[in-house]
């Protein structure tokens, strides 16, 4: 199934064209398509998308997976509740 | 074959877009060279926030009013994205009657400003914003105060820039300044040369960096900004931009007109050492912001480190201590990423604006503590300043050579 209106980012519900689109645009990069739609900026942090997203950009801009540029990969790893950051547990 | 180009804007920030708008509605030949890609820095980093209470008498102030004006015509009449620019009013929230007493005499200073804040009791700070702690006693608030998204805002910029004219090298690191018997000539690029009358110095809080390139020293320096976001509250906040009433000493107390800035003041000839190096606990400044999106943005601190991008696990723990002491629900939820970003810092927390005296044609927009209350006021400034020989108002108080006094 590949419909246009599919959900590639689920935790920011972006839509495959909204992110297309983007990348017509000229946001090569996961960072471009991320700070344009939102794309990988929810809880799981582009964990889910990113490969989506990768293959989009592939596709579209005509790019190997390979070459493009990594995303920024910012902490933590996974989501840490605010109470362990708070009592200053090795969360990081 | 030379690229050829009427003016090189080394920075594709908020400065360096909204600059290469205003430019190209005036003259053809705009380049913007970016070392990484559009807002990749501060600029899509930052809190979008169009202060008045924490603005300077002058300058500072009078940029902030007229960007403010500017973003709401920019809004309805120029940008192609919905950069989320709300007018929903900043408040300062506090908890003792000391901090009370200090900010009832800052806010009167800044009434006799002009600024339409005022202090607002319990009831109506909660009412205002009900997820505050009940130990919050009152505010200052200001309604006249805007958020905006600064990557998107940043972005909007750039696009009304390019349906303009505008080019936009992203990818393209600028490596160094060609200069023939004191005027500038051209830029070297990691990508060519670019042959050029002007090159505008938007590189932020690498402004430093690119003007050594024209063998000029600039004493702006990266302060560093730890921020983290939480994924979206259960209990949605109003969306107004919450700050934390700070701790107020004896001395603010006594004399309120020192409470009326969060201005680190260096003397002109500070250097990188004059830099303050304090306790972390000291340098956490509690700023909540409500996003659209429903996640809340949580900052700050203040270091003076160098380019060091790291975040502290100790000062994240730090910023929320004091962040669930205003909004308590957000112990109920989880961080979802954290980051440090570079604002340029200068010694009087004033931009640097305008033309050295050394050299003909390099020009200064960078130093911008506050970016997002001042871009589009800067831009319109340096465009005619460029066009016409001539500011719309004077730019003394935020000239490169207040430093050499």
């Amino acid at each position: 199934m590949r419909d246009a209106e599919e959900f590639v980012c689920r935790c920011e519900e972006v839509k495959r064209e909204t992110i297309e689109q983007v990348i017509k645009e000229g946001a090569l990069s996961l960072n471009a398509v991320k700070r344009l739609t939102r794309a990988g900026m929810g809880l799981c942090q582009g964990r889910t998308c990113r490969r989506l997203v990768s293959r989009l950009i592939a596709e579209i801009g005509g790019k190997s997976r390979e070459d493009l540029p990594p995303p920024t990969v910012r902490p933590p790893v996974r989501p840490i509740p605010v109470r362990s950051l708070i009592k200053g547990e090795d969360v990081l | 074959v030379k690229e050829k180009a009427n003016v090189v804007i080394v920075g594709g920030g908020i400065i360096g877009s909204s600059l290469a708008y205003s430019l190209a509605r005036r003259i053809s030949g705009i380049v913007v060279v970016e070392r990484d890609g559009i807002g990749s820095q501060a600029s899509g980093s930052n809190y979008g926030m169009v202060w008045l209470q924490t603005r300077l008498a002058g300058l500072d102030l009078m940029m902030a009013r007229r960007s403010l004006e500017m973003y709401e015509e920019l809004t309805s009449e120029v940008f192609d994205l919905d950069i989320e620019f709300e007018k929903k009013g900043g408040m300062t929230v506090f908890r003792t009657v000391e901090q009370k007493t200090v900010m009832e005499r800052v806010v009167q200073e800044q009434q006799k400003l002009g600024i339409p804040v005022r202090v607002v009791d319990a009831l109506e700070t909660h009412d205002l914003e009900p997820a505050l702690a009940p130990e919050i006693t009152g505010a200052t608030y200001c309604p006249e105060e805007a958020q905006l998204n600064p990557i998107l805002t940043t972005l909007a910029f750039a696009r009304a820039a390019q349906r303009h004219g505008a080019i936009f090298k992203t990818g393209t690191e600028v490596t160094g300044i060609r200069t023939e018997k004191g005027r500038v000539t051209g830029v070297l690029t990691s990508q060519g040369e670019i042959e050029t009358p002007w090159v505008v110095n938007a590189a932020g809080a690498w402004a430093r960096r690119v003007a050594q390139m024209a063998f000029l020293e600039l004493p702006i320096f990266p302060q560093r900004l730890q921020s983290l976001v939480t994924e979206p509250l259960a209990q949605r906040l109003l969306h107004r931009v919450l700050q934390g009433g700070r701790m107020v000493s004896q001395e603010e107390i006594d004399h309120p007109e020192k409470a009326l800035s969060f201005a680190i003041k260096l003397s002109p000839d500070a250097d990188e050492k004059s830099l303050p190096v304090e306790p972390l606990e000291d340098c956490i400044f509690p700023f909540l912001k409500p996003t659209r999106s429903g996640n809340m943005v949580i900052g700050t601190t203040s270091e003076f480190v160098g380019h060091d991008k790291g975040v502290l696990p100790k000062a994240l723990s730090l910023m929320m201590q004091r962040a669930v002491e205003i909004v308590p629900q957000l112990k109920e939820v989880h961080v979802i990423r954290t980051w440090a970003n570079f604002v340029p810092f200068t010694f009087d927390s004033l931009p640097v604006l305008g033309r050295v005296p050394e050299l003909e044609g390099f020009l200064i927009a960078a130093g911008h503590a506050h970016a997002m209350s001042h871009a589009p006021a800067t831009a319109e400034a340096l465009a005619e300043l460029i066009v016409n020989n001539q500011p719309p108002f004077p730019l003394e108080e935020a000239s490169p050579l207040r430093f050499r006094q």
